[in-house]
């Protein structure tokens, strides 16, 4: 061989090499690529959410999914920014406090129509409270979620000779005053009304106003309708809880989900008020706590929150039916158990918590019952903006808690401040 | 024109030198100044924009929240300031003494620790000491100051909840007045202090004549400095408190951030910010002219 027509080989091997080498580029080139935000990577682990895209992507090999993981801590701040910078993902996780203020700002598209291609058993199995429309149209689809329950400590229940939860508020009081004694630091709730995130008002206040019989949001005026005398009566049964049988951990006006889970885990608290993703959060934080949950007591009824983690379909979705292809799949029977097994959270399908393996998980079950019952609600899918709402009525109740103000003064306070939102918003 | 060329050529080649400084400059300052400053006059939503004139500051002056916030701003602020100066001070002036020189080295490295911690690590490690169980309760109560058993709740009574973000924002923050007055306090010439001492000037005579006059324009910069730091400082707040309970910790950067990120009312939240670098900028041009006046 000349060294000429070596040169020539070698250039050819060299040739055939790279087209080889970039087959695999082109392939990738070709596919879609959906970028799906949320905050659970750093919950559920990098591994579970590798495996959750080989699933997916095993399925609908044109798509690449791409994960793309953000803190929770301004996770809300983050989006209007990516909104307004035009760099938002294809699906966007939100909570159930922003669908109606993100649907407003038009970072999120209603998705009816992709909904309407779907069989019917699609939303059939998806609990009522996701079917909440705003402005008529549907904007999410639910990843996990979960009613609030009480979690209680078994030892610190049967030290104080207490043999089941408390069924009703009497009971609840009763077994609150057993449970609190200060001198061994040992209280029987925390008490969360933390300005900041405003979020604890689905645990402590909420519910409380359900059961009392109270409505929230009065569906027929959209006026806030918590302000009656039976939403009095809920706000002065707690402020009595707190101040006077003092039944919390000290601090109730400072207090937030992160000290109620480190308290309970640690048995400073005898009680706590939580939904289904607490179980994994008591399993790191406290692996041999010996607890089980329960259903919510009833007041004059029964009442609950129910939240989520929801996936959304962004303005700025580059194909948006690759997008709705991850979005089905994930909040579908396939993805929903897929989650649920991997994740230790509670499915969003009733198809899938009604099977077996999840029957076994006895922890889980008050969640079903309290899902069941009446007044399991999420009305913060039609508030126009949740998280300034919510923080307004906990401005409102930290004022009665300090006595700054009457309960009925308080709530006829926020019910005002949340009537202007509500008729700006019509 | 060629004669012009020749004349100002330094001035045209310096300019050159600058251009992009102030490229940088307008893009990262003036735009978002003036973006402000438009935006205020607009009731916006980021979606939608509605020229609403001078609605936003109308509304402003009857915001009792925010005249609250601008009254705990200050507090905090002056606060702030006048504790770091004399904690700072003091311990400058304890440095600078003819004491062991290792033990100078190790006392310099160890005060100088809070300053080297986020505001935001630093607010949740006081968050954590201020608990009612928490050490701070822990210590007082181990001195007898409060009872035993005794839970105050710092951060979660109106009371106190200021004055404890206060405290961090003090500790957090002294070294840097340390290090600088340190460092302004080495550079008076010891002749004065030896003419000080043939004349038989008390030590404290000294401190009044000699060191403090030495100091004026370290005081005078530092102060400046940590009066515009603290007046927007934002995280210490929303960590420790987010402003509550009840506001009564709230403070002008938390009010302008809760306005637009979480009332959606850009608009309006920038008319405080507007209102909030006025008052800093008048403040601070008062404060310079004064202070640098007495220099001179």
């Amino acid at each position: 061989m000349t060294p000429q027509r070596k040169r020539s080989s070698l250039r050819l091997a060299a040739l055939a090499a790279a087209s080889l080498l970039a087959l695999p580029g082109i392939a990738q080139a070709q596919k879609t690529e959906v970028r799906w935000g949320q905050w659970k990577g750093t919950e559920v682990g990098e591994e579970f959410m590798a495996k959750l895209e080989a699933a997916f992507e095993a399925q609908h090999p044109d798509i690449d999914l791409v994960v793309v993981d953000s803190p929770f801590t301004g996770f809300h701040d983050r989006a209007i920014v990516l909104h307004q910078a035009g760099r938002l993902p294809d699906v966007l996780m939100v909570q159930v406090d922003w669908v109606a203020e993100f649907a407003d700002l038009e970072i999120i598209e209603p998705i009816d129509e992709q909904i309407a291609g779907e069989p019917e058993s699609f939303m059939a199995n998806i609990p009522r409270s996701f079917h909440q429309k705003w402005r008529g149209k549907q904007y999410y689809l639910p990843v996990e979620s979960g009613t609030i329950a009480l979690f209680y400590n078994k030892d610190l229940f049967a030290a104080a000779g207490i043999e089941a939860p408390p069924a009703t508020w009497e009971e609840y009081a009763e077994v609150a005053r057993k449970l609190t004694k200060p001198a061994e630091r040992q209280f029987a709730v925390t008490g969360t009304l933390q300005s900041e995130p405003p979020t604890n008002m689905t645990y402590d206040i909420y519910p409380l106003l359900l059961q009392a019989g109270a409505t929230i949001i009065d569906a027929a005026t959209n006026r806030a309708a918590f302000n009656s005398p039976e939403g009095v009566a809920a706000i002065e049964w707690y402020v009595e809880r707190m101040n006077t049988d003092k039944i919390s951990v000290p601090g109730v006006l400072s207090n937030g989900e992160r000290e109620k889970r480190a308290n309970f885990a640690n048995g400073s608290a005898a009680m706590m008020f939580e939904g289904p993703w607490g179980v994994a959060i008591q399993k790191k934080l406290n692996p041999d706590l010996n607890y089980d949950i329960a259903p919510l007591p009833k007041g004059k009824t029964y009442g609950s929150m129910v939240r989520g983690s929801l996936n959304t379909l962004t303005s700025q979705a580059q194909d948006k039916d690759a997008a709705w292809a991850f979005m089905r799949w994930l909040s579908g029977p396939e993805g929903i158990e897929m989650w649920a097994r991997g994740t230790g959270g509670f499915p969003a399908r009733t198809d899938v918590s009604s099977q077996d393996w999840f029957k076994e998980r006895k922890l889980f079950q008050a969640f079903v019952t309290q899902m069941e019952r009446p007044n399991a609600l999420s009305p913060f899918l039609v508030m126009p903006n949740a998280v300034q709402m919510n923080k307004i009525l906990t401005t409102e109740v930290q004022n009665v808690v300090q006595g700054s103000k009457s309960a009925a003064q308080a709530l006829d306070d926020a019910a005002a401040k949340w009537n202007e939102i509500l008729a700006a918003a019509d | 024109m060629q004669k012009l060329r020749q004349k100002y050529h330094q001035e045209i080649l310096a300019a050159s030198f600058l251009w992009p400084s102030l490229l940088i400059l307008v893009a990262l300052m003036v735009y978002p100044f003036v973006e402000v400053l438009r935006l205020s006059f607009h009731d916006s939503n980021l979606r939608e924009e509605v020229w609403v004139g001078l609605a936003n500051y109308a509304r402003l002056a009857g915001d009792t929240i925010f005249w609250q916030a601008f009254g705990q701003t200050v507090v905090f602020t002056a606060f702030s300031v006048v504790l770091h100066l004399v904690i700072g001070l003091g311990l400058a002036l304890l440095l600078n003494m003819r004491i062991n020189r290792a033990f100078r080295s190790l006392a310099r490295g160890i005060l100088i620790v809070p300053w080297l911690l986020a505001p935001t690590v630093a607010g949740m490690i006081w968050v954590l000491m201020l608990a009612p169980f928490g050490v701070i309760n822990g210590l007082l109560s181990g001195l007898g100051l409060i009872g035993e058993g005794t839970t105050i709740s710092w951060l979660g009574d109106p009371s106190t909840a200021l004055g404890s973000v206060t405290a961090m924002n003090v500790w957090r923050a002294f070294p840097f007045f340390m290090v600088m007055l340190l460092a302004g306090l080495q550079a008076v010439p010891r002749e004065l202090y030896e003419a000080a001492e043939l004349d038989g000037a008390a030590r404290m005579r000294q401190f009044w004549h000699i060191t403090l006059p030495q100091l004026r324009s370290v005081i005078t910069t530092v102060v400046l400095l940590d009066s515009i730091w603290t007046f927007r400082a934002f995280d210490p707040v929303f960590v420790m408190t987010g402003g509550g309970p009840a506001h009564s910790s709230e403070v002008l950067p938390t009010v302008i951030y809760f306005a637009g990120f979480q009332q959606l009312e850009f608009g309006y939240a920038s008319a405080q910010a507007v209102v909030m670098f006025a008052v800093l900028f008048v403040a601070s041009a008062i404060y310079m002219r004064r202070a640098m006046s007495n220099v001179r």
